[in-house]
């Protein structure tokens, strides 16, 4: 109920009630009337308009009474009994507290009659009521002095009226109110209130927070300084059609300005209240800040839309395969191009390319059934590349990933397949060639021996059947060529380890095996040995690491640099080699350093290079040595290199990748 | 007695250092030298026909032979039932692990690298003694 129709109601009833308190008066002036001194008392005319007021009164929903100067009921309307179950016999004569009124009650009105007598003016009041009988309500009084002839109080007219309705109307409304304001005012959504002509009537302290502003400088500003100026169009428009009543887009959003300039995006939901005949009164406007989602939002729709990209540029087949059957829900450009004029989406897997080898519709329904993922390298795949009806091989890494329902069921696959066919045959056709080179190894210091070996044996057996008729320089011509042979020799041993395809042994994945260095330098030590003792050299070692590697040709890096570190002594000082480890970065630093004759530092680089030999006369080696020394270790994925300085000594230095095995 | 002794050498080199090899350890031969592998095989179709081509005692074997491969003529040569039992001696100037294994699975007594060292090379002597005499003892029970 409208507050302005209370308002009216009201304004009713002090009509009524004022019409009432005039015909009481009547009443008792004709009660008065009726005194038989009276000359009156037989006009027809009186008794017949007695009646009619009795009937009225009667009649009336309100309950009207008279009260007697010592406040005692001269009379009380039909009403009134029967809400007391009471005759008009059993209450004339009784005052308020006989009847059973609440003591505080009744002493108040006993009050207010004497104030009614001696004031001559009317009281109101209000008072709940609850009787001994279980009459529970709200209820509105007038009592009205009855002022005779002579201008004395004659009596005290009494009306009351049950407005516990009305009241109970009026509490939820007070109590409606309160409860609006309240949250309006500590709402952590923002609120405000303008009138249909969009004045501010009343904003909410969370919405000034949303826009930075007070109230003042908001009021100053006015609304359509704070929103967006694109943003301006829309909101009228919003607003406008709340108040025209035309079809209201229940949800605006939109953007507002902050104080400190940046944009803030809210969700706007409006009401207009109308009074009864429909007119607007008020507009309420709840507005939610509604930047962060703002911010996920476009976040979410970034990271979408890379993905999408992703999805769509990526050289490689990405497909999405729902149901036991394998449908194609999804299929990247990469696999349609893959597979050119075939039907992908919607379509069974296996119809798309029945000519897949069973292993890979195996490799699908193992990924459905446990829910694993599966990955493979280098699978062999063939298919007809061009639907030409040719099946050619292809190899591929695969990943098949399962895809879950929220409960966890895996109901489809995500696969990705990285066609690396050109890789593979490059790959074998290295390996071919790579055998092929250390097949001509073979052969080549099996052919260049042999003639070798000829050469020594027969000059051998010269020098055995011709020795006693030699003389001392044709015995030195035989000792050079058997030197030569013997060099030679060397020279063909070391090329042949040089050729040697140095590839490391790796495990099923491709990865490199382990190996202990602790290990590989005790055979280089032990092949060694006796050298060592000669020399009488003090070699000491850190514990080593696992590296991935080769044990054995690791071996040979060791023992090409320790014979260095021996052969290489100064002549004085007898050779300490000390063998260390450590760690920079990611990478593990292997150190081999000695005390011998050392080299210039611009040589640092020539002294790996293949033949490549700094002392030629004074010291016997082919050359090959570090540049075995380098081959290895580079091929292992590390680096080696050399600091010297002449006549302090040299250290060696060789990276490894770590063993991925502690 | 005499040792019979064949030889399948295409170079003239080594079946020279063989002979020497085998006089440097005193030993009594007659020696059969099949230059490739078809001389092999005729020397073998010919065998216990003539008084000439005598069952060998040891065969000397090059794995190196021109015209067929060395590890044919060895599976044929133990083919023949005479031959099962005769010991073979791989010679060879190969050093690799492949080769070795090779013989040994088709039944070579033992394996002998050419050394480019001649007293080593004369050691083949001393090893043509042993695993000849080793047979020669167990005929010689047998019969």
């Amino acid at each position: 109920m409208d507050v302005s129709e209370i308002r009216a109601d009201e304004d009713e009833l002090l009509r009524l009630r004022v019409q009432n308190v005039e015909l009481r008066k009547e009443i008792a002036l004709l009660r008065a009337d009726q005194k038989p001194t009276s000359a009156e008392v037989t006009n027809p005319r009186a008794e017949q308009h007695l009646h009619a007021l009795e009937i009225a009164l009667t009649h009336s929903p309100d309950f009207n009474y008279v009260f007697d100067l010592e406040g005692r009921f001269t009379y009380a309307n039909r009403p009134l009994l029967m809400l007391w179950q009471k005759t008009l016999g059993e209450i004339v004569g009784k005052t308020v507290s006989e009847l059973d009124y609440p003591l505080e009650l009744g002493e108040k009105v006993k009050r207010q009659i004497h104030q009614v007598i001696h004031t001559r003016q009317p009281v109101r009041d209000e008072t709940s009521y609850i009787s001994t009988s279980g009459v529970d309500g709200f209820y509105e009084y007038i009592f009205v002095p009855v002022v005779g002839p002579d201008g004395a109080v004659e009596a005290v007219s009494g009306s009351t009226r049950d407005i516990t309705d009305r009241k109970r109307v009026e509490d939820a409304l007070k109590q409606s109110e309160t409860r609006f304001s309240a949250a309006f005012a500590q709402s952590p959504v923002g609120m405000f209130l303008m009138t249909p002509e969009w004045q501010c009537v009343e904003v909410n302290q969370a919405f000034l927070d949303m826009l930075g502003h007070t109230k003042e400088e908001l009021m100053a500003l006015g609304f359509d300084r704070v929103t967006h100026p694109d943003d301006v169009y829309e909101t009228h428009r919003y607003a406008e059609s709340h108040r025209n009543s035309e079809y209201i887009p229940p949800i605006l959003e939109k953007r507002y300005l902050h104080k400190d300039g940046h944009d803030v995006w809210a969700r706007v939901s409006g009401a207009m209240r109308r009074a009864a005949g429909g007119e607007p009164t008020e507009f309420l406007a709840i507005v939610e800040n509604i930047t962060d989602r703002k911010r996920i939002e476009k976040a979410l729709a970034d990271s979408q839309a890379q993905l999408q990209q992703v999805f769509l540029q990526a050289p490689v087949a990405i497909v999405m395969f729902r149901g036991p059957d394998f449908e194609v829900e999804l299929a990247n450009p990469f696999y349609q191009a893959m597979l050119p004029g075939r039907q992908l989406e919607g379509r069974r897997f296996r119809d798309i390319m029945p000519e897949l080898p069973q292993d890979v519709f195996d490799a699908l329904q193992r990924v459905l059934d446990t829910g694993e993922a599966f990955t493979a390298s280098d699978w062999l795949i063939p298919y007809d590349r061009d639907g030409a009806g040719v099946i050619e091989n292809a190899w591929f890494n695969c990943v098949f990933h399962p895809l879950r329902e929220l409960n966890g069921e895996v109901s489809g696959i995500i696969a990705i397949g990285n066609d690396v066919t050109v890789q593979v045959l490059a790959r074998k056709t290295l390996e071919r060639a790579n055998k092929g080179l250390e097949e001509f190894a073979y052969v080549a210091s099996h052919d260049l021996q042999e003639p070798l070996r000829m050469v020594n044996i027969y000059t051998q057996l010269m020098a055995r059947d011709l020795r006693p008729h030699m003389n001392d320089t044709s015995r030195e011509f035989a000792d050079q060529v058997e030197k030569g042979v013997k060099r030679m020799d060397q020279l063909l041993k070391d090329l042949l380890n040089f050729c040697r395809d140095i590839h490391p042994d790796r495990d099923e994945t491709g990865v490199l095996q382990s190996a202990d260095l602790n290990a590989s330098l005790a055979q280089a030590l032990n092949t060694l040995q006796n050298r060592i003792e000669a020399e009488e050299a003090v070699i000491s070692a850190d514990f080593l690491p696992s590296v991935r590697g080769d044990e054995s040709q690791l071996a040979q890096v060791f023992q090409n640099l320790i014979s260095n570190a021996l052969k290489y002594r100064k002549a004085m000082d007898s050779p300490t080699i000390k063998i260390t480890s450590r760690r920079e970065g990611s990478d593990l630093i292997v150190s081999v350093k000695d005390n011998g004759i050392g080299f210039a530092e611009e040589y640092a680089e020539r002294v790996f290079g293949l033949f490549k030999r700094l002392h030629k006369e004074e010291y016997s080696g082919t050359g090959l040595g570090l540049a075995i020394c380098k081959r290895i270790v580079e091929r292992s994925g590390g680096r080696i290199w050399a600091n010297s300085v002449v006549g302090e000594g040299s250290t060696f230095s060789f990276t490894l990748p770590e063993s991925a095995k502690k | 007695m005499k040792l019979n002794v064949l030889l399948a050498e295409d170079n003239r080199g080594d079946v020279f250092l063989v002979h020497e090899a085998l006089r440097a350890h005193g030993l009594e031969y007659e020696m059969h030298v099949a230059t490739d592998g078809s001389d092999v095989e005729r020397y073998l179709k010919l065998l216990g026909s003539t008084p000439d081509a005598l069952y060998p005692d040891v065969f000397l074997l090059d794995l190196n032979l021109p015209k067929s491969d060395g590890y044919d003529v060895l599976n044929r040569f133990r083919c023949q039932p005479e031959c099962a039992n005769v010991p073979v001696i791989i010679i060879s100037s190969s050093d690799a692990p492949k080769d070795r294994q090779k013989a040994e699975l088709l039944g070579a007594t033992t394996y002998f690298r050419k050394p480019p060292d001649l007293m080593a090379f004369l050691l083949l002597g001393e090893l043509v003694k042993k695993v000849a005499g080793t047979v020669r003892k167990n005929r010689i029970t047998d019969t």
